[in-house]
């Protein structure tokens, strides 16, 4: 009689048993393939543009284009594909102004967005519309540094977001530059706190780990420079994907075990950061290391997504309808001059004292771009007269300066600043920085020893056109977009009637 | 000048004070307004101190060092 071998089949149970685990074993020491794909500080560039530092000749940029170039990344990586924003989507191009934002977020959505960081600029129309876009968005918007009064974060906004990809749990945690409270309308962020995001992240990380992340994420709107600071000083984070700064940061920094990415501004690059991570301790043994960053091209016929370029089209259309949209009405033409007061320099002027209740505005005569024509004025008027993005910077400056702005006015050497809230009257037989014979600033005469509140744009508040005394001024305040103020101004003065024009006068 | 109002920045080694909140663009109008000229023109573009282009809106910080270079072609 043969003998079956004693314990064969406890044998195979035994080899059943551990075979699994092993198997499993081999699976979970094998690195797990995570793609994450970032844009930042795209500030409505959702069509294509010359960027002519770039190349004057290929359209750069385009959110139909950027969307195949997402398409097609997430087809190589289907289920380990993240997609995120650093913030400062919105404000920019009159394509997404015009409508507070609302056609980027329908891009946004419709490319399904991982996460949003929220930057400065997204508190530019107000906290009303930063709410209302944080509620049409499908995707979170993060930032675990924004408090109100009571310490609460505020509309929606979350610290952090938990995502799984590849049953991997990864945290996604926004920062916001401390920058934002001094960098846009105070009346944007009352009684908001922005603490450093280095004092509140140590924590955030040791819950997000307790509640299973492998991976850390800081999804940063603070600038490269901080971003490098913040990952010499705050341990266990193992990305940052930045914005702030507007860097392109072609091959990603490593500093202390932290890798850092940023992917340029205006939707000019999509950056491609691919991970390898060891699913059981998360830790990354292979990452991108050089050219993370791929051009958006637009121009040279190229895969466009057409679901993305669908609604660009969309909005491109409703532009045009709001561009030809009555915003005011002149009974004459209103004119501008270089190198004398002028009727559009003094409705300007005028419209930013309003504005911002200061006692005198200016704002430089080369800033004035075109005349506006009798009758109907529309949106395309006003874009022609005022085509540059300034917003209105305040300031105070004593007397002395004034007098010093005023005497540099007189001299002629550039075109004129218009004003506001000033009488000037130049003796022009007077040689160049003695030529104020009288100044007032309303009824009375300019005192050199009084402190004045003083409304400009941020072109002349830096020194633009040599006005170099502005770069001296206390007390700076970051105001509107100064398109946005002179087109309210003209919607609520309408019509325009002639004017005197006796605020600056050349005398012999 | 109150140090709550204005930064250092350095445009081409030459120091500068701005005001906080401004941006790359200001700090070159700053300096000279035809970089200014120049950089929106396309003749020209911005790098920071390790080298990274930045863009004109770009934000500075204390002590921040850009440099302005010809314009090249997007890679």
């Amino acid at each position: 009689m043969k003998k079956r071998l004693p314990g064969a089949p406890a044998l195979i149970a035994l080899i059943l048993l551990f075979f699994p685990a092993l198997l499993f074993a081999r699976e979970r020491s094998e690195p797990i393939s995570l793609t994450i794909l970032h844009v930042n500080d795209v500030h409505g560039h959702v069509l294509p543009y010359s960027e002519p530092s770039v190349n004057e000749k290929t359209r750069v940029s385009g959110a139909a284009r950027l969307a195949a170039m997402i398409g097609a990344e997430r087809a190589a990586n289907p289920d380990g594909s993240l997609l995120l924003s650093a913030g400062d989507m919105f404000q920019g191009t009159a394509i997404s102004n015009e409508f507070r934002g609302q056609s980027v977020i329908e891009i946004m959505n419709a490319l399904k967005f991982d996460a949003m960081a929220i930057g400065n600029h997204e508190f530019d129309w107000g906290l009303d519309t930063l709410a209302q876009l944080v509620s049409s968005a499908r995707f979170p918007s993060l930032s675990a540094n924004i408090f109100d009064s009571r310490g609460e974060s505020i509309h929606g906004i979350k610290p952090y977001v938990l995502l799984t990809r590849k049953n991997l749990k990864i945290a996604v945690i926004g920062a916001t530059t401390v920058d934002t409270v001094t960098s846009t309308e105070p009346s944007n962020v009352a009684g908001l706190i922005f603490p450093d995001p280095a004092t509140i992240l140590p924590e955030i990380i040791k819950k997000v780990r307790e509640e299973g992340a492998k991976l850390v994420i800081l999804l940063s709107h603070l600038g490269l420079a901080a971003d490098r600071h913040l990952a010499e000083q705050v341990e266990g984070i193992d990305v940052i994907v930045g914005g702030h700064s507007h860097t392109v940061l072609d091959d990603p920094l490593l500093v202390r075990g932290t890798i850092i990415v940023q992917a340029g501004y205006y939707g000019l690059y999509l950056g491609v950061l691919e991970l390898a991570v060891d699913p059981s301790s998360g830790k990354i043994v292979r990452f991108t290391d050089k050219d993370e960053l791929k051009p958006v091209i637009s121009g040279l016929d190229l895969p466009l997504d057409a679901n993305i370029a669908q609604i660009v089209d969309k909005y491109d259309g409703l532009i045009k309808e709001k561009f030809a949209a009555v915003t005011g009405e002149a009974s004459v033409e209103l004119t501008r001059q270089p190198y004398q007061e002028s009727v559009l320099g003094d409705l300007i002027t005028d419209a930013m004292r309003e504005a911002t209740h200061t006692q005198i505005a200016f704002h430089n005569s080369g800033g004035i771009r075109d005349n506006i024509p009798p009758g109907k004025i529309t949106l395309e008027t006003i874009y022609a007269v005022l085509p540059f993005d300034n917003v209105l910077a305040g300031m105070d400056l004593t007397g002395e300066q004034l007098m010093e702005i005023l005497e540099q006015n007189g001299a002629l050497e550039k075109k004129i600043l218009q004003v506001s809230g000033i009488e000037v009257e130049y003796d022009m037989s007077k040689p160049p920085g003695s030529r104020v014979a009288k100044a007032l600033v309303g009824s009375e005469p300019l005192d050199r020893q009084k402190v004045y509140s003083v409304t400009t744009n941020d072109f002349v508040a830096a020194g633009g056109d040599k006005f170099a005394t502005f770069t001296k001024g206390k007390n700076i305040t970051w105001g509107d977009n100064l398109r946005d103020v002179f087109s309210a101004y003209l919607k609520k003065h309408s019509p325009i009637t002639p004017r005197s024009l006796n605020r600056i006068k050349f005398l012999n | 000048m109150t140090s709550t109002d204005h930064i250092t920045v350095f445009v081409n080694n030459t120091k500068i004070s701005i005001y906080r909140g401004m941006q790359v663009k200001h700090a070159l109008i700053s300096r000279d307004q035809l970089l200014y000229e120049a950089a929106i023109e396309g003749r020209l573009f911005v790098v920071d101190e390790n080298g990274f282009r930045v863009g004109l809106e770009g934000a500075l910080y204390q002590n921040a060092k850009i440099f302005t270079r010809p314009a090249g072609i997007l890679q």
